[in-house]
C-alpha cells in the first residue's frame, strides 16, 4: 500500500500542490499558470486540483497522490512546529461500562485544524472517547471541553448546538437504511438548515462527486458495497461543513486498495478544507502517514501524544508491539 | 438470606427505575410533540403505517368479531327467548370492549412490533447516534410521531372496528339467521348510549398512547445486537399487551 511519499528531508515550509507537480515534472508551470487564471476567472472558484482534472491535464489518481506528498511534506514539517491551539481537551476523564474501567483519568488535547489518529487495541476505549468528544456519551469524572465550552456544563439544547459543529462518520457507517444515497447526504442539511431544494440539490450533487459517488444518488443503503457506504457516509459528514469531523474507523473491513482510496480521500478532504479531523484507526502503521498527531490509547490510559513522526519512533515497547502487529510482548492477546 | 433479601431489593429498585425511566421518556415524548419544529411529513407517514396500512386486519378481525358474537348470542339468548336483544349485546360488547382492545392489539401485532424492531435496529446500527451527532433530538424527530400517530389512528381505527363489527352481526344476526332487520337496529338504537361511545373514544386513545409509548421504548433501549432487537420486540408485544388489558379493566370498572 503507498502512502505519502518523496519527502525531502530539508523541507522547511510544505509546498503548494502546484509546485509539487511541477517538481515531480508531471506538469509544466504554463499548465498551472492556466488552471490558475481559470481559478480566478470563476464566480465560486474551484480547487486548482479540481481544474487540472477537468482540463485533462491531471488523472484524479494522479491528483490524489499528488495531494498525499504534498500532505507528507505538511506532517513533516508539522513536527518541527509548536504545538497548535486545542480544538477539543479531556481533563481526568474516567468513565466505566458494565464494571469496567473504559476511560481511566484520560488528559488529551486535539490539536485544532490537524488530522488526528487514535490508535491502540480493541476495547482500549477509542471509540468510547470519540463519543465523549461530542457528548454522546458522558464522563464519569472529569471534564470534556469542546473549544471552551465544557460539555458537562451545557443545557441539552447547547449541547445540540455545540453538536452542530462536528460531523461523525461511524464505524458501521450508520446510513437511514429507508433513504437513498441522496437523501442520506441531503438529510443532514434539509433538518438543520434554511436552504432551498436546490441548493440542497447542488451541495449533495458536488459532495458526492468529491468522493466519487456521482452516479449513485438513487441506490439504497443495501445496495452499496462496505467501501461506498464509507464514502456517502464521509459524504454526510462533509455536506454540512462542519469545523470538527470525527471518524470512527474509516477503512474497517475494507480491502487495502479501497483503504488506501479512502485514506486519499480523507487528506484530499482535509487539504482542500482544513476542518480538525480525528480518525481511530487500525490501519497500522499506514495510518501514520496519513496524520499529523497521533494517539496511542491503552488499557483506558494515554500511553502516548505528539507528531506521527515521534510517536513512530517512540521506544515505548507496546507502542512498538502494536505498530509491528508482534505476537510476543506487553500485550497480552489471550 | 442475605443474600436473597439485598438481590430482592436490587431486583425492586431496579423495576423502580425502570419505571420511572419510563415515564420520564413518556414525558420527553410528549413535550416533543407539542414543541417545534413540526415535521407533518414524517406524522403522515406515520399516520399511513400505522393507521392505513392496519385498516385490513381490523376490518377483517371486526367483521368476525361482530358475526361469532352475532352467532354466540343469538343461540345464548334464544335459549331465553331473548335473541330480539342480540343487536345491543353485539353493539355493546363491541363498542365498550371488544372494538378498543381488539383494535389495540391488533396494532400492537402489526406496527407495535414494527416499531420496536425498526428503533431497535436504528440503535444497534448507531443510527439513533448518528441523529444526535448531527444535533437532531431522536426522541422528536423518531418517537415522537409515533406517539402522535398512534393517538390519532387508534380512536380512528376503532370507530372503523366498531362499524364493522355491528355490520358482521347484522349480517349473521339478519341475513344468515332471519331475524327482523328492525329488531337488530332499533334495539342497538334504544340501547347504545353516548356514554358506550365516549368510553370507546377514552379506552382507544389511551390504549394508542400505551401502545406506542411501550413499543418505542422498547425499540429505543434496545442493545446486544440482532437478538437484542428479537427481545425488544417480543417484550414490546408481550408488555403492551398486558398494559392494554389491565389499562381496560381500571378504565371500564371507573367508568361504567
Amino acid at each position: 500500500m503507498s502512502g505519502p511519499t518523496h519527502i525531502p528531508d530539508s523541507v522547511a515550509l510544505p509546498r503548494l500542490l502546484g509546485e509539487v507537480l511541477v517538481g515531480s515534472g508531471r506538469l509544466t508551470g504554463d499548465q498551472i499558470a492556466a488552471a490558475l487564471a481559470e481559478q480566478t476567472r470563476q464566480t465560486e472558484p474551484d480547487l486548482i486540483g479540481e481544474i487540472l482534472v477537468r482540463q485533462g491535464a491531471l488523472t484524479p489518481a494522479e491528483l490524489m497522490t499528488a495531494l498525499a506528498t504534498r500532505f507528507g511534506e505538511e506532517r513533516a514539517h508539522y513536527a518541527t512546529q509548536p504545538p497548535p491551539a486545542t480544538a477539543i481537551r479531556f481533563e481526568g476523564v474516567e468513565k466505566s461500562l458494565d464494571g469496567r474501567k473504559v476511560l481511566d483519568r484520560v488528559d488529551l488535547e486535539i490539536p485544532e485544524g490537524k488530522i488526528t489518529a487514535i490508535i491502540g487495541v480493541s476495547g482500549g476505549g477509542k471509540s468510547v472517547s470519540l463519543k465523549h468528544m461530542i457528548g454522546l456519551m458522558a464522563p464519569d469524572r472529569g471534564r470534556v471541553i469542546v473549544g471552551d465550552r465544557e460539555l458537562g456544563r451545557l443545557s441539552r439544547k447547547e449541547l445540540l448546538r455545540v453538536r452542530e459543529r462536528f460531523s461523525m462518520l461511524f464505524q458501521g457507517s450508520a446510513l437511514f437504511d429507508s433513504m437513498n444515497v441522496f437523501d442520506n447526504v441531503a438529510f443532514p442539511l434539509r433538518e438543520k438548515t434554511r436552504l432551498d431544494p436546490a441548493t440542497i440539490a447542488r451541495l449533495v450533487r458536488k459532495t458526492l462527486g468529491q468522493v466519487g459517488l456521482s452516479g449513485a444518488n438513487d441506490k439504497f443503503p443495501d445496495e452499496l458495497s462496505g467501501g461506498m457506504m464509507k464514502r456517502v457516509a464521509l459524504a454526510r459528514a462533509l455536506v454540512t461543513q462542519p469545523e470538527i469531523i470525527l471518524l470512527d474507523e474509516p477503512t474497517a473491513g475494507l480491502d487495502p486498495i479501497i483503504e488506501n482510496a479512502i485514506h486519499h480521500l480523507i487528506c484530499d478532504t482535509y487539504l482542500r478544507t482544513r476542518y480538525t479531523m480525528v480518525i481511530i484507526s487500525h490501519a497500522i502503521p499506514h495510518i501514520f502517514n496519513w496524520c499529523h498527531h497521533v494517539l496511542v490509547l491503552h488499557e483506558g490510559k494515554i500511553l502516548a501524544s505528539g507528531p506521527a513522526v515521534v510517536v513512530m519512533q517512540s521506544p515505548d515497547p507496546v507502542i512498538q508491539q502494536f505498530i509491528h502487529g508482534s505476537l510476543t510482548g506487553p500485550i497480552k492477546i489471550v | 438470606m442475605t443474600l436473597m433479601l439485598r438481590n430482592l431489593g436490587r431486583d425492586s429498585l431496579q423495576r423502580f427505575w425502570r419505571m420511572g425511566h419510563m415515564f420520564l421518556f413518556l414525558l420527553v415524548s410528549i413535550f416533543g410533540i407539542v414543541r417545534p419544529p413540526y415535521r407533518l411529513r414524517n406524522l403522515f407517514k406515520q399516520i399511513v403505517f400505522i393507521g392505513i396500512r392496519s385498516l385490513f386486519v381490523i376490518v377483517l378481525t371486526a367483521a368476525f368479531t361482530g358475526m361469532v358474537l352475532a352467532l354466540q348470542g343469538y343461540y345464548v339468548l334464544s335459549r331465553f327467548g331473548s335473541e330480539g336483544m342480540v343487536g345491543p349485546m353485539v353493539a355493546l360488547a363491541i363498542v365498550q370492549e371488544l372494538g378498543p382492545v381488539l383494535t389495540a392489539l391488533m396494532v400492537t401485532g402489526r406496527a407495535g412490533s414494527a416499531m420496536a424492531g425498526e428503533l431497535g435496529v436504528m440503535r444497534i446500527k448507531e443510527q439513533i447516534d448518528a441523529l444526535e451527532s448531527m444535533g437532531i433530538n431522536p426522541l422528536k424527530y423518531l418517537v415522537a410521531p409515533r406517539v402522535e400517530a398512534s393517538l390519532v389512528s387508534l380512536p380512528v381505527l376503532t370507530a372503523i372496528f366498531n362499524v364493522v363489527g355491528i355490520l358482521g352481526g347484522y349480517l349473521v344476526a339478519v341475513q344468515l339467521l332471519g331475524m327482523s332487520s328492525g329488531t337488530y337496529w332499533g334495539g342497538i338504537e334504544a340501547k347504545l348510549a353516548a356514554k358506550d361511545i365516549t368510553i370507546s373514544v377514552i379506552k382507544s386513545v389511551s390504549f394508542g398512547l400505551i401502545v406506542a409509548w411501550v413499543c418505542t421504548y422498547m425499540g429505543y433501549f434496545t442493545t446486544r445486537g440482532a437478538e437484542g432487537v428479537g427481545r425488544s420486540i417480543t417484550q414490546a408485544v408481550v408488555l403492551s399487551s398486558v398494559l392494554v388489558l389491565i389499562w381496560d379493566y381500571f378504565i371500564t370498572s371507573i367508568m361504567l
